[in-house]
């Protein structure tokens, strides 16, 4: 299985006026050709600025990428890139989709101008030949009359219209990887699964990487591979998606998965993980999750954890399988 | 078309209601018309006689609907200092505030467009805090002053400039009173286009913009202006509408003949006629900028039309 992008101990700082805020703190994880990978979290836990960085696009001046980060994708580091070199890169080998479809377009030009635009920047083609190719896409998301549509403007497009445009517009270069930031969260439950077969249909077709950014584990358990679950700018623990939900090690992944919503189970009141996230300028000693633990100990206020690996993939950032290893 | 039609339409009921409540205002002011028109030895006979003559004694209702009649056919009355048509006067004096309208627009445009985009895409850097400081003393000095002081150092100090009248389309007389009329639209222009540009550069349509692969300027040229300008286009159009209805205090500082003038002069003369002559100009001028505001509106943002 050969890895599209390598992220390797990837740091990205925001200065703020209190302080180093460090919005994404020392990650790494590998992305597959023809793997969907999700990235699961809370608001705020870091997985859009993980997504952003992987681009380049973290707001500068206050946006940092700490040294001794590296993003390998095809033998170059983007960390490194400068601002022409990347640019090559996004749209064309790496494309994104983004949370809001209603927002995401430009409400004054075409459709059909803002999906060609990355063909005809990255590709050079002409008007004619990007026109030919961006309706067999429109068509290819299965959007009705794309002829037509192609003339239209956004706010003549319903929300999930727009997000198939958005996914035709991320597709259209053929890209190595896609990063869908939280792609159905603003769509209706029927529509979310429309979007889902088709990002799934489309990642078959192309045989690329995804990485799926949400905090849905319903949607996580139905279209994933590999899981990486994180909290306050960490990976706590990644798995493959039937270890993760069959055999969850970390306590906040244990709290996840029991907060979800059971159709088997009569229950009258969901389970919620007790806390906060903790502020991320002032970080606790240990293990950042040790407050809201239920199964903290002495040892997780003190020291920060060890990444231990359970099995094959499985690896998670905690004290606990240490501990249980001992009392045996 | 049926929407600018549409919006022509709603611009006369506007138009009648602003120049009847004009009408009444300057109606109710003290002073009898009459007895400013002939002077002050005059047979108190005579005055009823010419109150008669020119409906002065009708009820202000019948005056009023007498009056929009024959401004209708292009006659708004008689001004009793200058012994002319009123619209004879107007029409005359138009050209010259054309001219100075048109090179202050100018102006203000080649200057603000340009440092509003500089100072939002350089945003919190010297040149920024720089255009902005000169947009602040744009916007806060008042025109009469900036008037002064271009006249006492290009006038009398340097030389350059004729200090003040006016000469047609003289490029000597104009350049003055176009840049002192045309900076304090411009430093307007400049911080509208600024934060409109840097609200335009944050939304969520331009990092789609920035994640095609466009770099940073192209996505400013492509993307962001066009939207920018909506506020932009708003104000530059009322800006200019306002000027063509007479800079007055630009006018009277540099001795232009224009619309300005005469209201001023009318004012000052009590010449009831010519002084709602040239506001109801102004008036129309405004209305019409309006709805050409909203009309290019709608060439460049396509939503506007289908609602």
């Amino acid at each position: 299985m050969s890895d599209v992008l390598v992220i390797n101990h990837l740091k990205t700082y925001f200065k703020t006026k209190h302080g180093m805020n460090p919005a994404v703190d020392d990650i790494s994880l590998k992305l597959q050709m023809g793997k969907i990978t999700a990235l699961v979290g809370e608001s705020g836990s870091g997985k859009s600025m993980t997504a952003m960085s992987i681009l380049g696009l973290i707001p500068k001046p206050s946006g940092v990428i700490m040294p001794g980060s590296e993003i390998l994708f095809e033998g170059k580091d983007l960390t490194t890139l400068k601002e022409r070199e990347i640019a090559k890169i996004r749209g064309n080998k790496i494309a994104m989709i983004f949370q809001e479809p209603m927002t995401s377009l430009n409400p004054v030009y075409t459709i059909g101008k803002q999906l060609t635009e990355p063909l005809r920047i990255h590709q050079k083609l002409s008007k004619q030949e990007a026109k030919k190719v961006a309706i067999s896409y429109l068509e290819k998301v299965r959007i009705p009359d794309p002829e037509k549509r192609f003339n239209n403007y956004p706010h003549q497009l319903s929300g999930g219209l727009r997000q198939r445009v958005m996914i035709a517009m991320a597709m259209i270069c053929e890209p190595k990887l896609i990063i869908a930031d939280e792609p159905t969260t603003a769509l209706d439950v029927t529509i979310q699964a429309q979007i889902l077969s088709l990002l799934c249909g489309v990642q078959k077709d192309l045989n690329t990487a995804i990485l799926f950014i949400t905090h849905d584990l319903g949607v996580v358990a139905e279209i994933s591979d590999t899981v990486c679950v994180m909290y306050a700018g960490q990976i706590v623990e990644q798995a493959d998606v039937k270890t993760l939900f069959e055999k969850p090690m970390h306590p906040y992944t244990k709290g996840l998965l029991k907060s979800l919503p059971r159709v088997d189970d009569d229950v009258t009141e969901l389970y919620s993980i007790k806390g906060m996230v903790p502020n991320l300028i002032h970080l606790p000693k240990g293990c950042r999750f040790a407050s809201r633990c239920p199964e903290a100990t002495a040892i997780c206020h003190q020291e920060i954890p060890p990444r231990e690996m359970i099995s094959g993939d499985h690896e998670v950032f905690c004290w606990l399988p240490r501990k249980e290893a001992t009392n045996v | 078309m049926r929407y600018i039609l549409k919006r022509l339409l709603t611009t006369i009921p506007i138009i009648i209601g602003v120049s009847f409540l004009l009408y009444v205002m300057l109606n109710i002011v003290p002073g009898d018309p009459v007895a400013l028109m002939m002077g002050e030895h005059i047979n108190p006979d005579t005055i009823e006689r010419v109150r008669a003559r020119m409906n002065l004694d009708d009820p202000l209702m019948i005056r009023f609907v007498k009056y929009l009649l024959d401004a209708l056919h292009g006659d708004f009355g008689y001004s009793y200092k200058l012994k002319r048509e009123v619209s004879t006067l107007i029409w005359q004096a138009f050209p010259n505030t054309l001219i100075l309208a048109v090179s202050g627009a100018l102006v203000s445009w080649i200057i603000g467009i340009p440092a509003g985009i500089i100072s939002a895409v350089k945003k919190n850097t010297w040149i920024d805090y720089a255009v902005m400081t000169f947009a602040l003393i744009g916007v806060s000095m008042p025109v009469f002053w900036a008037g002064l002081l271009g006249q006492y150092f290009f006038g009398l100090k340097l030389q350059w400039l004729p200090i003040s009248g006016f000469d047609g389309l003289n490029i000597k007389y104009i350049i003055m009173p176009a840049v002192v009329l045309g900076w304090s639209a411009a430093a307007t222009i400049a911080r509208l286009t600024r934060s409109s540009l840097l609200e335009v550069m944050s939304s969520d349509y331009i990092r789609t913009a920035r994640e095609k692969g466009l770099l940073r300027h192209q996505v400013v040229v492509g993307h962001a202006l066009k939207n920018a300008f909506l506020p932009v286009i708003t104000v530059m159009t009322i800006q200019v509408a306002s000027l063509l209805s007479g800079a007055v205090i630009t006018e009277t500082i540099f001795g232009i003949p224009g619309i300005g003038r005469i209201a001023v002069s009318a004012i000052q003369t009590r010449d009831m006629p010519l002084l709602q002559g040239s506001v109801m100009f102004a008036t129309v001028l405004i209305i019409l900028g309006n709805l050409l505001a909203d009309i290019l509106y709608g060439f460049i943002d396509p939503r506007i039309k289908y609602h």
